[in-house]
């Protein structure tokens, strides 16, 4: 359960950085390829979860150069520890966040950024004082969604990082050995219900965030039609 | 303070030919929707690039394509109010305003927050989100936001666009009360002349994307190439004109030019009786060209209650539309006047330069305008600390008043 947890949290941390950028550069900017960086993005929601888990594994395993890398150099065995579940949720998770980025970021006006730059504020000015702060409730969403993706993730994660007990084993995965074995009904059931737990958590913390949002909104819309 | 304009854009669809100059004061851009003047606004504040061509700003040069120079529009210091304002609707007032305010070098701050704030009134909206305000509060915070970057030029995209006109009563005055004491080049973009005309008589006209014509109003329409380009049926005669009496037995509010002593009018100029004016209050009087009557005799029997002396200065005949541009002199004060007249009428009164007559016309064709005092300087309205601009009235004492 900890461990399920720690391992959201950690995915959700790794792709916050290339998340957004990539939402942004995919909502804001027109460049060669941007099709085909798109399509790859998005490759892990239509590829059977196995064949990303096989081809991380492929690229990051012992055998390889980026496995043997950071096995030999750094110390730092990837495949079949906790970093390669955290790894398998990201990739899994990453269409998701971008998505509810780029959709975020294209609702902002882009007219409030132009105001934003005519009163002297450079780029990345713009983007933190004026793009950003608009954009956060879809961030936020994009952030939720990555969470209980990570929590739900199962196929990649079996296939890239095995179902070591204490090490890889998330709650997906604890319920399928679970299921294995004869007579642990009752485990099964409370993990079940653990993960139920998580997963209303986690859609009740959107929610809430979002009506926040949207009564604010609508705090607003009613207060200009009334004066 | 100089402004060099020669930029041309190329678009698909639309082409944009620009040349014009600013030396500092108010230029008001007309022309019809579509003809460019909000994309002109784009390429002087850096929003969109040229495709050949030039923009000086004080010796800087903002844009040239053929030394391939562009300066972003946060390096320009040309601030924009746009025609939808653009501020931001979940932040406060405050922080709008300030946003500029705070990006800018304390040395360059001519004045604070709070001053401009009380000058145009939106002091007590300062905590308030910007996205709860009405039409009228928030183009007064673009204003504020846009002062407040400390700009070389200003840019206002449709300033009256979508306020009621109430409302554009009181905007037009800060507008011009903001020219005088910032002292901040202007360029206000609008389609509709008149109201053009109670800022600045000097304009600059748009048409299918190229600028036809720069000048003040009354050369422009002497001019048989942009003539036909000015909407005549506006009221375009603008009358500096200061509240005498508001007679409310008689249903009137009498008026003098500016510059004239108080009461001391033969001819005084008479409006439909507005209890919101005050007496001592300057006003601009507009007037359409199609209201006013010539008369060779001041005509007593008639219930016109305007009739001012005055010298056809000018005929001018432009296709079937024909004009006299009148000069309507009492003491010594000074205005000129536009007059539609037909054919028929130059014949029957051999209208030409120089000939005496008489402008008639009724009270309520008259509409009261509230304008900036550019005559009583103790009543000058000032920020707290006016005595760092210099004074403000002598433009329009050049231009209108000759006290």
């Amino acid at each position: 359960m900890l461990l399920t947890l720690r391992v959201a949290a950690c995915c959700v941390g790794l792709l916050l950085v290339p998340g957004v950028f990539l939402g942004w550069l995919l909502a804001r900017k027109r460049f060669f390829g941007r099709t085909w960086l798109e399509a790859a993005i998005h490759l892990p929601l239509v590829l059977p979860p196995v064949v990303v888990g096989y081809g991380l594994l492929m690229l990051t395993g012992r055998q390889s150069h980026i496995g043997s890398f950071f096995e030999n150099t750094l110390g730092i065995p990837i495949a079949f520890t906790w970093i390669a579940a955290v790894l398998a949720s990201s990739v899994m998770a990453l269409p998701l966040m971008v998505r509810a980025v780029r959709l975020a970021i294209e609702a902002v006006d882009k007219g409030q950024e132009q105001a934003a730059s005519v009163c002297g504020a450079s780029p990345i000015r713009v983007w933190l004082t004026i793009t950003l702060p608009a954009a956060l409730p879809g961030l936020i969403t994009g952030m939720i969604l990555a969470f209980a993706r990570s929590v739900g993730e199962f196929g990649a994660t079996i296939t890239f990082a095995g179902n070591i007990e204490g090490q890889t084993r998330t709650l997906p995965l604890a319920i399928f050995r679970a299921m294995q074995l004869p007579d642990a009904e009752s485990s099964v059931h409370r993990l079940v219900i653990a993960s139920i737990i998580l997963s209303l958590t986690a859609v009740f913390i959107s929610e809430l965030l979002s009506r926040r949002y949207r009564d604010s909104a609508l705090r607003t819309e009613h207060a200009r039609s009334r004066s | 303070m100089s402004l060099h304009v020669d930029v041309q854009l190329l678009r698909s669809n639309f082409e944009l030919d620009v040349q014009c100059d600013l030396a500092g004061g108010m230029l008001g851009v007309y022309g019809p929707s579509g003809s460019g003047k909000s994309t002109l606004i784009d390429l002087l504040a850096g929003m969109v690039r040229p495709t050949t061509g030039s923009i000086k700003l004080n010796d800087v040069t903002l844009c040239d394509a053929k030394s391939r120079t562009f300066v972003p529009p946060h390096k320009r210091q040309v601030s924009v109010v746009f025609q939808d304002n653009r501020l931001w609707p979940r932040k406060t007032v405050r922080k709008n305003i300030t946003y500029g305010y705070k990006l800018t070098p304390s040395s360059a701050r001519r004045f604070s927050p709070d001053e401009i704030a009380t000058f145009l009134k939106i002091d007590h909206l300062l905590d308030r989100k910007a996205g709860t305000l009405s039409g009228g509060e928030q183009k007064r915070v673009a204003i504020a936001r846009a002062i407040l970057c400390f700009p070389k030029l200003l840019l206002l995209d449709e300033p009256t666009a979508g306020l009621d006109p109430k409302l554009i009563d009181q905007i037009l005055p800060l507008l011009k009360q903001v020219s005088q004491l910032t002292r901040i080049p202007m360029m206000i973009v609008s389609h509709q002349l008149s109201e053009l005309l109670s800022l600045t008589d000097h304009l600059l006209l748009m048409r299918d994307g190229k600028a036809i014509a720069q000048g003040r109003f009354m050369d422009l329409v002497q001019d048989e190439r942009t003539f036909s380009r000015l909407n005549l049926s506006e009221p375009v005669n603008v009358l500096p004109l200061v509240v005498d009496d508001l007679d409310t037995q008689a249903g009137l509010t009498v008026l003098r030019f500016r510059g004239e002593q108080a009461h001391s009018l033969r001819y005084p100029v008479r409006g439909v009786i507005d209890q919101t004016l005050t007496v001592g209050q300057c006003v601009n009087g507009l007037l359409r060209p199609s209201d006013i009557t010539l008369a060779m005799s001041p005509a007593e029997t008639i219930t016109m209650q305007n009739r001012l002396p005055g010298v056809v200065r000018q005929v001018i005949e432009q296709g079937n539309r024909h004009f006299c541009v009148v000069d309507v002199n009492e003491n010594g004060t000074f205005a000129s006047v536009l007059v539609e007249v037909t054919q028929q009428a130059i014949v029957e009164f051999n209208l030409r330069q120089g000939i005496r007559t008489w402008c008639l016309f009724k009270a309520s064709a008259l509409s009261l305008h509230a304008d900036v005092m550019t005559e009583q300087t103790e009543t000058q309205p000032t920020l707290p600390n006016a005595d760092r601009f210099d004074c403000p009235c002598t433009r329009f004492r050049d231009t209108t008043c000759q006290n």
